[in-house]
């Protein structure tokens, strides 16, 4: 059996950038990387093509998406390729799209928890191998639908298990809602030959025997998700040899720089050669491919001669298009919250003054040791669903703080003035 | 902490500079002018306390002029320290920085890192706060003192901070300006907001026109099935009508035709019946009549014609009588056969050449013979004499004179024509007269010579005359020989004529006339007879034909010839436009055998010929209807797509969805820089209050007691108004009642209390602590004499405690200062 195993297309991802360009590129670009997927799943032959949930990226499809998903779903069917889908949390079986779409007779769409088993068969009919599936019948799954699932017996032909689930070993999975929860041991004891595992965005094999699988989203949805973006070509002819392959299928792929020691770049045009050298660093590491279109993030921080400059939106846009120009990137996007004078904190943590006090107290607040009585002010950005705790979010917002209490206070950039 | 010596080995300007050994005093005044090196030497005695910043040899802004490394060494004297007072500091800025301090017998490699002994207070503090300039009390001037109290309470007079409450309302400014927790103004978030809302809207209109276009769309995928199924209905009804269409505008009339050619052949009947008739009996039953008619007079017309031949022989009669009746003027016999022949033998023209000799000879012997009877009268008339005309022309002459004489006046004579014209007539007459005697007489001359000539020669004659008859006698016979063998008269040969060769020639004639007519009429009887015998059998063969059409058709006519040519003609006519009409079907159909094939199977397909008008009719119809169906779907679809690309051209819900999470973003970040902000405003006004609240009353405590020796007891204290009011109040001697620092109080009394409370935070600052020297820029230099002399005084006193550099380019004010204690360090030409 030869099949693409696939998860977390997210179609129509509602990609929160700044510029409509980008977002309209990254949603195009999702539709591209599906679309890339089904070339790959026809040129290679295969046998199926496994989803393992998030198809959509909300409940209904836009019309454009719904149009692409159909004429390719039926370019598979022409060529004589299955498609089993398991919905996830993003598409559940109650959302209108799952439940209302035309799906192709090639299509095998299992919605709700209930295991379904389906035959996957060559070009002549004959069967070549089962997979397993079972999807996510609302947005908050909290069962653990691995352990529903049972193979196939009485067959020497391949049997594949196909769900969204986080494993809760996964790395990144703590970047996901854990939905579906399972453990890696009830999946290793279930007597799968493949697990095809959607959820976590990060590409990784759990296990090696049996092949337990994330391939990954489709296409990178935010700044943290860099890194050439696929599915899984899985060969399961050789049953005690699985040949699994990553694809890519992306066509934009984001990168993230982080910049740090800043203190040299005086001016934005050296601050443009410290991306581009960390640019090049990158791609040396990883060149991805030539018709790869990139969607930068730059993670400034430290000191910073031009720290001010940094704050002000106009140069930030106008370093930004000279950086994307620079690197031939679709977007750069500049991120420079964490610059701020070139100054040291322990030149003015000790002082007898305002500033002195200040800092020792930013310091008291950010390790919990001085509440201020903040209990009772209003903060409008607090949400305790995703930041945890207001201390977690203190944390967070006095994250930089003590260098921008300093810019704020000191009149100048440094402290290196005096007299006589 | 004083410094007891410094030696600068290279540090910008200065270079082997030394204070020497003697400890320095407590008050040190660096006296030296502008550009001589104060600056440098403030800057090297805090790097010797605090090391090199920045530690680079390349950056460092003072690096020695005269090259090297900059280096400088101190001794130290530490007020707090017991078993190490003295202390000696070398520092060095080669690639790295570096540094040893000497305690003792022990040497700590420092490297860059600041005195133990002055750690106490940060190298920023120790270069602002302990530093003293001019330029601080003169920008008191015009300067807000709410600001300055905030500097020197809240910063403790560092010049490089802020205010912290003005960084903290800053920061609340921010805070508001992105959330406020009313619903005053419109922050930032709000705005965003707003704008969400908008975008929200602009989902729910997107996602509305997502399922209109859903909705179009399959309206219109309907709409294509409904126009597909249409085209199909009407290509079967295209077909149909196509059917139709053929059957009624091509296989009809074929088929009409047919049934009519069948017609024709079932009225013309049996073609035996009509095989010997005519092509059109009653006009050849006509003509045959009219042929026997014609034929019958015809006969009458050769039977007369017959007569009429035969009567031209007659005339031919009446030519042989006249022929015999010149034969028997000329033949003395009636001519034979053997005559005639030699008559036509008879060559008239030789015939009458002869006799035209003969004639010519008769003559020349007759005129021979006269002449020679007549002599003279034969001669001609020319050569005659002419005495008559000239005895006529005397006459002539004298009647001319007589008239003309008759004229003459003397005559008398009236004539009747007149006189003159007589006379004219008479002189005409009388010219004449005498003219025409002339010549006759010369004529009468000539005459009468001739005749006597001529008689000379008449004997001549005579014997030319008989010659002349024997020449005649042989012309005769020869004109005779010719027509020896005709039994002409013999009175015509005596002296034969020209009368005998006309009248052979007219015989001839006639003879040949009688020949001829008599051929002719013989030939025209002939053919009279020939023609009459034809017309006789041309009449019996169309009398025959006539019997037998009559017959032919008088059986088809029921004994009636004429009906029968009639129905005869009727049915060939039948006959006949029956083979034409198959005759213009085989021209027009090539393939007639195929199209009758159609007509027989569309019959045993039972088509109604006579409804195929209303079929067309209705099958035309159902087609316009169908395309007219057809319009409207095209039409509907046009305006769908019409409709779905109007839909489509506005924003879709993922692309609104965008915008929406783009928003959220920035709302969330608006959020969280309000937070933020908030949260370092707490922080800041929250330290700046704790710090005052800490530093506050010993520090007005120190200022006050400053004060006090500075005003030589005018004020005495420095307090705090009530709660809610952080400005300083003064009281004492001077104001019995508290009076506001920053309003009531004379630019002197303030730079007074500046300059109390400046020496009471750096008091403040290092309070139990190792006490680093106060150094004072040209601090006093604009004071009047009475209060830079309550400084100086209170320099002394600080001076006590901590030491003080007094840097001026004032010799006055440095030796001063130097009675008072001080010791002057010259730099430059100072």
């Amino acid at each position: 059996m030869r099949f693409i195993h696939i998860a977390d297309v997210h179609l129509d991802t509602a990609f929160a950038g700044r510029s409509e360009e980008v977002r309209s590129r990254l949603r195009e670009a999702a539709r591209e990387a599906f679309a890339r997927c089904v070339d790959t799943a026809v040129s290679e032959e295969v046998h199926a093509v496994l989803i393992a949930g998030d198809l959509f990226d909300g409940a209904r499809l836009s019309f454009g998406s719904e149009g692409l998903l159909l004429r390719q779903l039926a370019v598979l069917a022409e060529a004589g390729i299955q498609v089993v889908y398991t919905t996830g949390n993003h598409d559940p079986g109650s959302g209108p799209s799952v439940r209302d779409l035309a799906w192709p007779d090639n299509v095998t769409v299992v919605a709700g928890g209930e295991p379904v088993t389906v035959t996957v068969a060559n070009r002549q009919g004959d069967p070549v191998g089962y997979v397993t599936g079972a999807g996510h019948a609302t947005a908050r799954e909290t069962a653990d639908l691995a352990r529903g699932l049972r193979p196939p017996t009485a067959t020497r032909l391949p049997r594949v298990a196909l769900l969204h689930t986080q494993v809760t070993s996964a790395s990144g999975s703590e970047l996901h809602q854990a939905y579906a929860p399972s453990s890696l041991e009830v999946l290793r004891g279930a007597g799968f030959d493949y697990w095809a595992l959607g959820h976590v965005h990060q590409r990784q094999a759990l296990s090696a025997d049996p092949p337990v699988h994330y391939p990954g989203n489709l296409q990178g949805r935010n700044p943290r998700e860099t890194g050439p973006k696929g599915g899984l070509l899985v060969d399961l002819h050789d049953a005690e040899h699985p040949v699994v392959e990553f694809r890519e299928f992306t066509p934009v792929r984001w990168e993230r720089l982080v910049l740090a020691g800043l203190e040299n770049a005086r001016t934005l045009e050296a601050l443009v050669e410290r991306v581009v050298d960390a640019w090049d660093e990158a791609r040396s590491a990883d060149p991805g491919s030539d018709a790869t279109e990139w969607v930068v993030t730059v993670d400034m921080s430290g000191p910073s001669p031009v720290w001010r400059k940094l704050r002000e939106r106009e140069e930030l846009d106008a370093l930004e298009q000279e950086c994307a120009d620079c690197l031939g990137a679709l977007s750069v996007r500049i991120r420079a919250g964490g610059t701020h004078a070139v100054v040291r904190l322990a030149d003015h943590i000790d002082r007898q003054d305002a500033l002195g006090a200040s800092l020792r107290l930013c310091t008291r607040v950010a390790e919990g040791d001085d509440r201020l009585g903040l209990e009772e002010a209003a903060f409008a950005g607090f949400d305790p669903e995703r930041h945890g705790s207001l201390e977690a979010y203190l944390r967070r917002l006095l994250d930089g703080a003590d260098a921008e209490i300093m810019a704020r206070m000191l009149t100048g950039a440094t402290t290196e003035t005096g007299s006589p | 902490m004083r410094f007891e010596s410094l030696e600068v080995v290279r540090y910008g300007c200065l270079t082997n500079l030394s204070t020497g050994e003697d400890p320095l005093p407590n008050i040190v005044v660096v006296l030296g002018p502008n550009e001589s090196g104060k600056s440098t030497l403030f800057d090297l005695m805090s790097t010797l306390v605090y090391g090199f910043r920045p530690a680079s040899r390349a950056r460092h802004p003072f690096t020695p002029w005269a090259g090297g490394d900059p280096e400088g060494r101190a001794r130290i004297r530490l007020d707090q320290s017991a078993d190490a007072p003295v202390i000696e500091v070398h520092r060095r800025l080669r690639s790295q920085a570096w540094g040893k301090l000497h305690v003792g017998e022990r040497v700590d490699d420092i490297r860059n890192h600041p005195l133990p002994a002055a750690r106490h207070v940060t190298r920023v503090v120790f270069r602002q706060v302990y530093a003293l300039t001019l330029a601080e009390l003169a920008g008191l001037e015009g300067e807000s003192w709410d600001l300055v109290q905030d500097r020197l309470v809240g910063a403790m007079a560092a010049p490089d901070l802020h205010s912290a409450r003005t960084v903290a309302a800053g920061l609340e400014d921010e805070a508001k300006r992105l959330w406020r927790p009313d619903r005053r103004g419109r922050p930032r978030v709000r705005v965003l907001a707003a704008e969400l809302a908008a975008l929200n809207e602009r989902k729910r209109d997107a996602l509305y026109r997502d399922r209109a276009v859903r909705e179009k769309v399959a309206e219109r995928a309907g709409a294509e099935a409904g126009l597909r199924e249409l085209r199909e209905e009407r290509s079967r009804e295209r077909e149909r009508h196509g059917v139709i269409d053929h059957q009624l505008n091509r296989l009809l009339p074929v088929r009409r035709a047919l049934a009519r050619i069948d017609e024709l052949r079932a009225e013309a009947g049996a073609a035996s019946d009509l095989e010997a008739l005519p092509s059109r009996p009653t006009e050849r039953l006509s003509e045959l009549r009219e042929e026997a008619r014609a034929g019958k007079e015809r006969i009458a017309l050769l039977e007369r014609r017959r007569r009429e031949t035969a009567a031209a022989g007659t005339e031919g009669e009446r030519l042989r009588a006249r022929w015999e009746e010149h034969a028997g003027a000329l033949f003395a016999e009636p001519p034979d056969d053997g005559a005639r022949e030699a008559l036509a033998a008879v060559s008239t023209e030789e015939l009458r050449g002869r006799v035209r000799a003969f004639e010519a000879a008769r003559e020349d012997r007759r005129v021979a013979e006269e002449g020679l009877l007549h002599g003279a009268d034969h001669l001609p008339v020319a050569l005659r004499p002419a005495r008559s005309r000239l005895v006529a022309g005397v006459v002539l002459l004298l009647v001319g004179v007589a008239i003309a004489a008759l004229t003459l006046p003397q005559v008398g004579v009236e004539l009747p024509l007149g006189n003159a014209f007589a006379l004219r007539v008479g002189a005409v007459a009388a010219i004449g007269g005498f003219l025409l005697t002339i010549l006759w007489w010369d004529a009468d001359r000539r005459a009468r010579r001739y005749g006597k000539a001529t008689a000379d020669a008449r004997g001549h004659r005579s014997g030319q005359v008989a010659q002349l008859r024997e020449a005649e006698e042989t012309a005769r016979g020869e004109a005779v020989s010719l027509v020896a063998t005709l039994p002409i008269r013999d009175s015509l040969l005596k002296a034969p004529d020209m009368e005998l060769p006309a009248r052979i020639e007219r015989m001839l004639e006639l003879l040949a006339t009688l020949d001829e007519r008599s051929t002719a009429t013989r030939r025209d009887l002939e053919r009279a007879e020939d023609d009459l015998a034809a017309g006789r059998r041309d009449r019996e063969a169309v009398t025959n034909r006539l019997r037998d059409l009559e017959a032919r058709l008088g059986q088809l006519g029921n004994g009636d010839a004429e009906r029968g040519a009639r129905q005869a003609a009727a049915r060939t006519e039948a006959a006949q436009r029956a083979d034409q009409i198959r005759g213009e079907l085989e021209r027009e159909w090539p393939e007639l055998d195929r199209v009758e094939a159609e007509i027989r199977e569309a019959d045993a397909a039972g088509t109604d010929w006579a409804s195929l008008s209303a079929a067309l009719r209705d099958a035309s119809g159902r087609h316009d209807a169908l395309a007219e169906e057809g319009e409207e779907l095209r039409s509907t679809i046009t305006r769908l797509d019409a409709e779905i690309r109007h839909l489509q051209e506005g924003d879709t819900p993922d692309r609104v969805e965008g915008r929406i999470q783009a928003v959220k973003e920035r709302i969330r970040d608006a959020k969280e820089a309000r937070d933020r902000s908030f949260l370092l405003a707490r922080i800041v006004r929250e330290a700046d209050r704790r710090f005052r609240d800490q530093h506050q009353p010993d520090l007005l405590r120190r200022a006050a007691d400053h004060l006090r020796h500075i005003t030589a007891g005018r004020y005495e204290h420095i307090e705090m108004g009530e709660t809610g009011d952080e400005s300083f109040y003064l009281s004492g001697p001077a104001a019995t009642t508290p009076r506001k620092v920053g309003q009531a109080l004379s630019q002197g009394t303030r730079e007074q209390v500046y300059l109390a409370l400046r020496l009471a935070i750096i008091d403040h600052l290092d309070a139990g602590e190792e006490r680093l020297p106060l150094f004072m820029d040209e601090t006093l230099v604009n004071w009047d004499a009475w209060r830079r002399d309550r400084a100086f005084g209170l320099l002394e006193r600080v001076a006590e405690k901590r030491q003080v550099f007094v840097f001026t380019c004032h010799p006055a004010m440095a030796a001063e200062l130097e009675d008072r204690g001080g010791r002057i360090v010259a730099l430059g030409d100072g």
